[in-house]
């Protein structure tokens, strides 16, 4: 072993014991983690990065079990153990958890206990391994949180997970694993639960962590952004097994397997926007039917039959970089980097343009000026409350509101799609569910227009039965594909329900136009008679673009309608929702907290803050230029692929709650630039109706 | 405003499958078995396979449906009437058969004696022959269905008998009366009532009780249960409290009471409804809160809300996406319910305040064996007791099986 190895993973295979046989997750990986170094395992879902975790530790749970392999772990005095070898229940394994190795888990919600306060868990790592007196390890308890970030530490101690946010308690986890001190910490998607501006906060902390305790990271993500900005080394997972490895620099500016190419082409990007994505075809295929000789071969597009798909799984081979790749063929395949996927997509682009621009455009008649001008739905003041707290008749004290969604003024014109970003809670989802009547406004305005020159309606005046006719006129994608798609249907009857509902079709012709939906949305006509848990995440979520479109409607919300769904998939959807946006002259609104797909897909983006849209701007505009502080500070906390292009770290505060909103702009506790006028009067949106900002410096500037 | 055709809006090609072609169809349409996968079936098939899984549960279903062919076909299954009086056999012991090659399959003839001095009845085996026993006999006459006929699966063989010339079968009288011959497989009772017939005749009310009982609790249930978690608010708050109070009355004792109300001199049939009723007021709460709480947490699934958006109405939601999740939950409810509501009634029958006789239900019969001295003479009286357990064991298995099976979407 390596002297400077602090962990080596020797051809380690974890299985499960199912029904149908002994399944591979983990099929002969291999890796060394050094001193100081943070090495990322990435993949999709499904490719067997989290088993590889808990299988250092040994915790992957029954009926999986480590097959063969060896884990190789150096103890502080320099003896090495494996930990492949020791069973549950010995001294010696219970000694490398925590003081050797600390977890990181993925979803901070779950990984704390709710009926232990934060101090008493924190504590209990210390009194598990050492002897250590109370008092003491409530100091170190206390030195541990202010250094993870979190203000007063003492009073905080004394709390429970509950009073935590996410970005909170995702900072006592980590506090967690470091208060052992440990040689390693393996931190699993420690990031994917929170906003950007929050993995900021928790990315720079785990790397301070690497540099002051010499500790080694193992970190697992899908998000290559992530890897770009932190990790040293990459490992890239692609069903089981390691695919491509070597030093962040070289795998992602020169990456030279096709997987690892193919997942940084389908990264929107934060830089271009307009043409096509190139996708990956496919999705991962289920342990079940792992394909024989390269198990990436359905996918590849470098895919050579007879050489490609016989024989067992390549081996790693030394390229011409020094690099291993497991892939027969990878001196033929082309090399890619990140300017160069910028490159191709601006090319493509302009050539969409001169395309576009050569076929003679008409001259615009006067009607479609108007078209242009005329929004289909306006949105003047638009007030939603949540009562907290009720109150009983008896009790006299004022009730006190949630105020979720706060006077918002908005524009949607026709044909556009309209992104809508802003951190968790600051009522994008709320104010797109009410825009499609899910409630009712507090107060405010909602007129929806359907032909320029047809009669205006007022949507916030509908009772529930009023509302049926334009429900087929305004419809909703939603974020997940699973739980949007009722079990129990079959695929036809949830695509051809509305068909029925607005009495489009009967039972009998309903098939037809089911099947032609099914067609146009990329999946096999002849899947009706098939049940939802029979697709994976991307033809589930295709289903449900197919439910919301079937009726034609004019104006569709989609929320986050790509973000539950893999990296190369989630490229596949954003093209579909593009194409169908164009051929059916849909105005789209897009909610999302991923700036790069909003940037890829839309023309024009609001942003929103504590219930208020804070800017709107077209979008090339909106991020070339931000002119909120918030803004700003939203886009420069988004990783970016190219480990060239730095990010931010240095974002600062968490959103604010909308329960209990500061005075003045709610935004100033956190502004680097806020002055005294911000503290005390609300800055309302100042510019065109095309381009806008809520901020003090606007005036100033002016 | 109008409602238009959908095909409005198509792009400009007056074919809209036209339209199609020029569509990039992405490749996600991998191949998928056309064969009958998992991905083919239906909720209520994937249930079926997970449940076959379950053998316990598997076993019970089959021990379940022996019970109630036996009891609703006792007239052919039971050798003997149920009430049929045979003084002769007062407390007769159970009769094992038993095989051999000169008297092939047969049972000890029993001859009774009583002490003089104490009166107690005891039985000895008649040393002047064997009881023939064999399928297919001719034993008491019965009606079903307005047939008359006296062929019973199984009993005293008549046809041996006829050989040896004990019986003829020509003459008036059934084999039990020309020859003084009986089979009585778990004993007899103080009149010489067949134990074994009577279970068999006794499980028709006892099983039929419960599935009767919670027939009308799943009504009470599910439509209580539905408007408390549907409407929500005070009605919710309203059907809650009063499940809360219903169920805080010790059941035993306002069984009783409602048991007490119903005059001794109703019919059999009258009672046996009215005891149904009693046992089901009181049996529908747990399964309105099942419903409740199934309703509660459906409705804040995203594709209730996908539906809303679609512009379903109340009823379209209720019974379209939300009554389907949770069907598969009431029946598992249901079934470990019956038990119970078999167990209330043996409990009442036993008591003398619910069934009567002369009907024959194993709470009824199980009346016989309150006396110590009885039990300790003749102890195969407590073999109704037998039945109650094997039935409410194999319901709690089935429950069991079927709550794994039930919801084919969560965690194994």
């Amino acid at each position: 072993m390596d002297p400077d190895s602090l962990l080596e993973v020797r051809d380690l295979h974890t299985h499960f014991r199912t029904d149908d046989g002994d399944l591979g997750a983990v099929n002969g990986v291999s890796f060394s983690l050094k001193r100081g170094r943070i090495l990322a395992l990435v993949g999709e879902s499904g490719c067997g990065k989290s088993v590889t975790a808990f299988s250092l530790l040994q915790l992957v749970r029954k009926p999986g079990y480590i097959q063969n392999g060896q884990i190789l772990f150096r103890n502080r005095d320099n003896s090495v153990t494996d930990i492949a070898s020791l069973k549950e229940g010995q001294d010696a394994l219970y000694d490398i958890r925590g003081p050797g190795m600390g977890m990181v888990f993925q979803e901070p919600m779950t990984a704390l206990s709710p009926v232990h306060t934060i101090g008493n868990q924190i504590m209990e790592a210390l009194f598990l391994h050492q002897d250590i007196r109370p008092q003491e390890a409530e100091k170190k308890a206390i030195e541990m949180l202010r250094l993870v970030g979190i203000p007063s530490p003492e009073k905080r101690l004394k709390q429970y997970p509950f009073e935590f946010s996410g970005g909170m308690r995702q900072r006592v986890v980590i506090a967690m694993a470091l208060i052992g001190n440990p040689r390693i910490i393996i931190a699993d998607d420690p990031t994917t639960a929170l906003d950007v501006t929050i993995q900021a906060q928790i990315l720079s902390l785990l790397t301070k962590a690497r540099e002051k305790k010499e500790t080694g990271i193992l970190l697992i993500t899908h998000d290559l952004g992530v890897v770009a900005q932190t990790a040293d080394d990459v490992a890239v997972m692609y069903l089981g097994k390691i695919v491509e490895r070597g030093s962040v620099k070289e795998v992602l500016q020169n990456p030279r397997h096709p997987y690892t190419q193919g997942l940084l082409r389908s990264l929107p990007g934060l830089s271009a926007s307009g043409s096509r994505l190139s996708t990956i075809k496919g999705s991962v295929p289920s342990l079940h039917n792992i394909p024989s000789g390269c198990p990436f071969h359905p996918r590849c597009e470098h895919f050579k039959p007879g050489l490609c798909d016989v024989g067992g799984p390549p081996e790693p081979e030394i390229t011409a970089e020094g690099r291993k790749v497991a892939c027969v063929r990878h001196p033929d395949i082309p090399k890619v980097s990140p300017k160069s996927i910028d490159h191709d997509r601006a090319l493509a682009a302009a050539q969409a343009q001169e395309a576009k621009d050569a076929t003679p455009a008409p001259t615009k008649s006067p009607e479609e000026k108007k078209s242009a001008t005329t929004p289909l739905l306006t949105l003047r003041g638009v007030c939603k409350y949540f009562p907290i707290g009720k109150k009983a008749w008896w009790q006299r004290q004022p009730q006190t509101y949630l105020k979720a969604v706060e006077k918002v003024d908005l524009d949607i014109f026709r044909g556009e799609t309209i992104g809508l970003v802003g951190e968790s809670g600051s009522g994008k989802t709320t104010l797109s569910r009410t825009l499609l009547g899910a409630f009712a406004p507090t107060a405010g305005k909602m007129t929806f227009r359907e032909e320029v020159d047809g009669p205006e309606t007022n949507l916030h005046e509908l009772t529930h039965k009023d509302w049926k006719p334009y429900r087929q006129k305004l419809q909703m994608i939603f974020q997940d594909p699973f739980s949007s798609l009722n079990p129990r249907m079959t695929v036809e009857e949830i695509i051809g329900e509305p068909l029925l509902i607005h009495g489009f079709a009967k039972r009998g012709n309903m098939r037809a136009k089911v099947k032609e939906m099914l067609a146009r949305v990329g999946l096999n006509p002849e899947f009706g008679n098939r049940y939802p848990h029979a697709f994976s995440g991307g033809q589930r979520q295709r289903i449900g673009i197919a439910r919301a479109l079937i009726l034609e409607p004019k104006f569709v919300v989609a929320d986050e309608a790509v973000s539950a769904l893999d990296v190369s998939v989630q490229a596949q959807i954003i093209n579909l929702l593009k194409d169908l946006q164009e051929q059916m002259d849909l105005t789209t609104l897009f909610v999302a907290h991923d700036l790069s797909v909003v940037r890829h897909l839309c023309d024009r983006v609001a942003v929103m803050y504590a219930g208020r849209i804070i800017e709107v701007g077209p979008v090339d505009e909106l991020f070339n230029n931000p002119r909120h502080p918030y803004t700003q500070m939203l886009l420069s906390a988004v990783p970016d692929p190219d480990p060239d292009v730095p990010m931010n770290f240095a974002v600062q505060g968490e959103p604010a709650d909308p329960s209990q909103l500061p005075g003045g702009c709610s935004f100033h506790p956190r502004c680097p630039e806020c002055f005294a006028k911000c503290q005390t009067e609300r800055p309302d949106l100042i510019g065109s109706r095309q381009r806008a900002s809520a901020c003090w410096l606007e005036e100033k500037e002016k | 405003m109008t409602q238009h055709s959908p095909d409005r809006n198509l792009p400009s090609s007056p074919d809209p499958l036209a339209a199609d072609q020029d569509q990039p169809v992405t490749p996600e349409t991998e191949k998928m078995s056309a064969n009958k996968g998992p991905e083919n079936l239906s909720q209520w098939e994937l249930i079926g396979r997970r449940f076959m899984r379950h053998k316990l549960a598997v076993f019970s279903l089959a021990m379940l449906a022996i019970l109630y062919i036996f009891s609703f076909g006792a007239e052919i299954f039971a050798p003997y009437n149920p009430v049929e009086r045979n003084l002769d056999f007062a407390y007769a012991p159970p009769q094992v058969p038993s095989w051999s090659f000169s008297e092939g399959l047969h049972t000890k003839a029993l001859l009774q004696e009583t002490d003089p001095l104490t009166f107690e009845i005891s039985y000895r085996n008649n040393p002047e022959g064997v009881a023939p026993l064999g399928f297919f006999v001719r034993g008491e006459p019965y009606r079903v269905l307005g047939l008359e006929s006296d062929w019973r699966i199984f009993g005293v063989n008549h046809r041996a008998l006829a050989r040896q010339g004990l019986y003829d079968p020509d003459a008036e009288g059934t084999v039990r009366e020309q020859t003084g011959m009986s089979f009585h497989f778990l004993g007899a009772d103080k009149y010489g009532r067949d134990i074994f017939s009577r279970i068999l005749f006794g499980g028709r009310v006892s099983l039929s009780v419960g599935l009767l009982a919670i027939f009308i609790s799943l009504i009470l249930g599910v439509i209580i249960g539905g408007i408390s978690g549907y409407m929500g608010g005070a009605i919710d708050n309203f059907i809650q409290r009063s499940i809360e109070i219903i169920n805080s009355f010790p059941q035993l004792p306002l069984w009783l009471a409602l048991a007490a109300i119903f005059p001794a001199d109703w019919s059999v049939l009258k009672m046996y409804f009215a005891i149904t009723v009693v046992l089901s007021l009181l049996g529908w709460t747990g399964l309105a809160r099942v419903v409740r709480g199934k309703i509660l947490s459906l409705r804040e699934e995203d594709y209730a809300m996908a539906a809303r958006f679609l512009g379903a109405g109340h009823g379209r939601i209720l019974f379209r996406h939300l009554a389907p999740g949770f069907t598969s939950h009431v029946i598992v409810v249901l079934t470990i319910s019956v038990p119970a509501m078999i167990l209330g009634e043996t409990a009442l029958s036993f008591l003398g305040l619910g069934l009567r006789p002369p009907i024959v239900s194993w709470g009824v019969m199980l009346q016989d064996s309150m006396q110590m001295q009885v039990v300790a003479s003749y102890p195969w009286l407590l073999l109704p007791v037998l039945p109650i357990v094997l039935t409410v064991l194999c319901f709690n298995f089935l429950g069991d099986g079927l709550r794994d099976a039930a919801d084919p979407y969560g965690e194994k």
